[in-house]
């Protein structure tokens, strides 16, 4: 009878042991798969997982191996972007201030994140305020950020920019980085932002942010970034009609002068150009054009003409025509184009401008015309514009309306990938003005160039459809693939894994927890050996 | 995705029959016995009674049968296991596994203290959400036990279990992004079975609940078993592959999901008859 009451406890103890014993689980387990996309690196894929406050790096080797490394972001994250030179992943969070138990976390501040396949190179730079839009230099150095749709404050200064020195450790203080800059505005809103390359300016060589608002243009010299902008505004003033700015074209003259020029393409018939003099009380000032170029202009280029002139050149597809603008006059000379060609770009290296029969010991420019709605492609040679534009387009066999022009670069800088609105895409070679047309199975397909330029490769997104064009040969060749693909990269493999300079091609499936097939982007006689993956976004969670 | 998704459901499974109608039976037998053992007169060497027409009458002198002590042990109830390994998140929203526990033993010594010596065969699954694709585990145990038990109070025993023995476990992930095999249409699975040696110490207290009784011994003894131990398993990789179809060109990779222990804290809760 004495033993009763321990009796009792003890089982009491195990009716308490097995009705409480439950395990925490990883709340990871219960976030949905990412609907973000992914994103390519150099060396890596990269795969936002924001719920899961990671984003996931796919490496692969020689040996089709694919590893997946998860890198941890901040929670609230918004933005995903990859530097021009694919050598880092941007990721703009907002934080929060931590989740409710039990899933307790300390708060987290906004901030810019920097991934990279090397630890080494990963950085953060807090900031004041939960942007969401993002702005990448080109050339590496700076970053924009600033209110968008995406932004999550009561109430935001769309025109208030942080600007991040990438090459700069973050600070805070005077000379803070992120450096904090408020538009002055007059209305308007940023809509595109431009940075430039080193102009040689009054005050001496100057990189310039160009912001396009809704309303008018503002130049913030990024030397001085803290300093007050100058504004351009393209309204009169005198009455309600609002010009909205579509674009610039940037020049930095001749370099022995100060004749920088921005040229500011807006939704009338005119181009503004804007021509950076010295000024009193600051470095430089913009000297303002008006040109009528006859409708409006869908794109425009600065260009070199006759020995060399510079000229800013604007496509007026309602006029089927391009127009020669002199910077220094403000003479438009109108050129009649077969089509009415929506974009320009110049192709003067590729296209081997000397070897056309232009006298001129002058560089002169080629522009590659496209982007009309069934006009094909035209070479604008803008060496034979004075005196005789009607001789200076010259078309090339495309039948189709060119909907991209992707560059092959590596091996085969001569080569565009022509895309259009059919089944149908072209392979143009700039050196030998021919243009090589290919079927696909329907519109819609996609085109890759490989790193290397040796060939590219063609996929129908969501369908399991992929194939390699060997573009020496121009043989194409069907690679079995089993998965819908939603998306597809060409990385640099593990450094150090022989052989040196490997590459994969790297398909990416997003359905379920989403998978990948990877090739070797290298391999000729082995081209359609693959491996698959499945299951990547469960990979470590839990994993040590 | 529903909110209540993400749950898990654990399956209660007891291959062969439904311990629900046991334990009822079981429970209703052993009233019927505990009244019949009140009932039934216990036969006395030279005593009288009344015959059935009611005259008194010299009843035969009757000697109780020697009949065995109850050596024979089945126990059958539940197993709730509480993985230790976070791993295994992945399978179960809250890591537990209710497993079937099967016990046959023989008893030595007697009913209240002595040895058991018996196998014991624990069968349960767990199914849950992975990142919206569901998940399963099933763990099967097959081990050897060795008991000892020691009265603590009446109809109250104590007992301590050692179970050396193995498990299979067995991991699948129902996932979409499974490459499909030639000709099967969307194999979507993605699976790992995996044999291990393990361990159980356990200890805990029956209650002598009632009896069947035949004649003046007991035919049947019924006991409710709690126990509360630990259950050691070797870690190992957890590395779940789908099915390989051999097709020209093509390998499949296996997805890692960390190393993963199958140890877990577990109590169990059996009702047993002895006979």
């Amino acid at each position: 009878m004495k033993r009763l009451p321990s009796a009792r406890a003890g089982v009491a103890t195990l009716l308490v042991i097995a009705a409480g014993g439950c395990g925490d689980r990883n709340r990871l387990w219960d976030v949905p798969p990412t609907t973000s996309s992914p994103l390519g690196l150099a060396d890596a894929v990269a795969v936002p997982d924001p719920g899961a406050e990671r984003v996931l790096l796919l490496t692969t080797d020689a040996s089709r191996s694919l590893t997946v490394t998860p890198v941890p972001i901040q929670r609230g994250a918004r933005t995903f972007a990859v530097a021009a030179d694919r050598s880092k992943l941007f990721v703009v969070s907002a934080g929060d201030d931590g989740p409710p138990p039990p899933w307790a976390k300390a708060p987290q501040e906004p901030a810019l994140e920097i991934v990279t396949r090397d630890p080494a190179g990963r950085s953060r730079y807090p900031l004041d305020q939960p942007f969401g839009g993002l702005a990448l230099d080109p050339l590496g150095q700076w970053a924009v950020l600033y209110a968008d749709d995406t932004s999550s404050g009561l109430v935001q200064n769309p025109n208030e920019l942080l600007l991040v020195d990438l090459t700069a450790p973050p600070s805070s203080g005077a000379t803070s980085n992120p450096t904090p800059h408020t538009l002055r505005s007059f209305g308007g809103r940023p809509q595109r932002f431009t940075f430039t390359e080193v102009l040689q300016l009054p005050g001496g060589p100057r990189r310039l942010l160009i912001v396009e608002t809704d309303q008018d243009v503002a130049l913030v010299d990024l030397l001085h970034p803290s300093d007050p902008e100058i504004t351009i505004q393209l309204s009169s003033g005198q009455d309600t009609r609002v010009i909205h700015p579509a674009g610039v074209a940037i020049t930095d003259g001749d370099a022995a002068t100060d004749d920088a020029r921005i040229a500011i393409r807006v939704d009338d018939s005119s181009v503004v150009i804007a021509t950076l003099v010295p000024a009193t009380g600051r470095d430089f000032r913009p000297d303002l054009n008006l040109s009528d170029v006859g409708g409006v202009p869908s794109d425009v280029a600065w260009v070199r003409t006759d020995a060399g002139a510079l000229a800013l050149a604007a496509l007026v597809p309602t006029a089927s025509k391009a127009v020669i603008v002199d910077p220094a006059t403000g003479v438009a000379e109108d050129v009649a184009l077969p089509a009415a060609y929506q974009r320009l770009s110049m192709v003067t290296a590729e296209a081997g401008a000397a070897a056309t029969g232009t006298a001129s010991a002058a560089p002169v420019d080629v522009a590659l015309l496209w982007g009309g709605a069934n006009g094909g492609v035209a070479f604008w040679e803008l060496g034979r514009v004075a005196g005789q534009p009607y001789r200076s387009v010259e078309t090339v066999g495309v039948t189709s309306g060119v909907t991209s022009v992707v560059d092959v670069n590596g091996l085969h800088p001569e080569l565009k990938i022509l895309g259009t609105n059919a089944a149908t895409l072209f392979l143009l070679d700039l050196a030998a003005r021919t243009s090589a047309p290919f079927t696909t199975s329907a519109p819609g397909v996609r085109f890759l160039p490989a790193t290397r330029g040796d060939r590219a490769w063609a996929f129908m997104p969501d369908r399991a459809q992929l194939a390699s064009i060997d573009l020496a040969t121009l043989h194409p060749q069907a690679l079995p693939i089993e998965r819908a693909v939603s998306s597809l990269f060409d990385i640099a493999a593990a450094d150090g894994s022989p052989p040196a300079g490997a590459r994969s091609l790297v398909a990416v499936h997003q359905v379920g927890t989403w998978g990948a097939t990877v090739y070797d982007a290298a391999a000729v006689a082995a081209a359609e050996d693959h491996t698959n993956y499945a299951g990547l976004l469960t990979e470590g969670i839990d994993a040590p | 995705m529903r909110p209540d998704a993400h749950r898990s459901s654990r399956r209660f499974a007891v291959p062969g029959f439904a311990i629900t109608s046991f334990v009822v039976a079981s429970l209703a037998l052993a009233a019927g016995g505990a009244r019949a053992a009140t009932n039934v007169p216990t036969p006395v060497a030279g005593a009288y009674g009344p015959d059935p027409g009611g005259t008194a009458t010299l009843a035969t002198a009757t000697v109780a049968p020697e009949r065995p002590p109850l050596r024979v042990e089945l126990d059958l109830g539940f197993r709730s296991n509480v993985l230790q390994s976070a791993a295994l998140g992945a399978f179960s929203s809250d890591r537990t596994l209710t497993q079937s526990a099967l016990f046959a033993g023989y008893r030595l010594g007697s009913l209240m203290s002595g040895l058991t010596v018996g196998i014991e065969w624990n069968a349960g699954s767990a199914s849950a959400q992975a990142r919206g694709s569901t998940s399963s585990i099933g763990v099967d145990r097959l081990a050897v036990s060795l008991q000892g038990r020691v009265p603590v109070w009446r109809r109250l025993v104590a007992f301590g279990r050692l179970q050396p023995g193995a498990i299979r476990v067995k991991t699948t992930l129902q996932e979409a992004s499974v490459a499909p095999g030639s000709g099967q249409g969307l194999p979507t699975e993605l699976s790992q079975a995996k044999w291990l040696p393990a361990a159980d110490a356990s200890g805990g207290f029956g209650v002598h609940f009632g009896d069947v009784r035949g004649s003046s011994t007991p035919m049947f003894g019924f006991w409710l078993v709690a126990e509360v131990g630990y259950s050691y398993a070797p870690s190992y990789a957890l590395v779940l592959a789908p099915p390989s179809d051999g097709l020209p060109h093509r390998a499949d990779a296996a997805v890692h999901l960390g190393n993963i222990s199958p140890s877990a804290v577990f109590t169990r809760f059996a009702l047993g008859v002895t006979f």
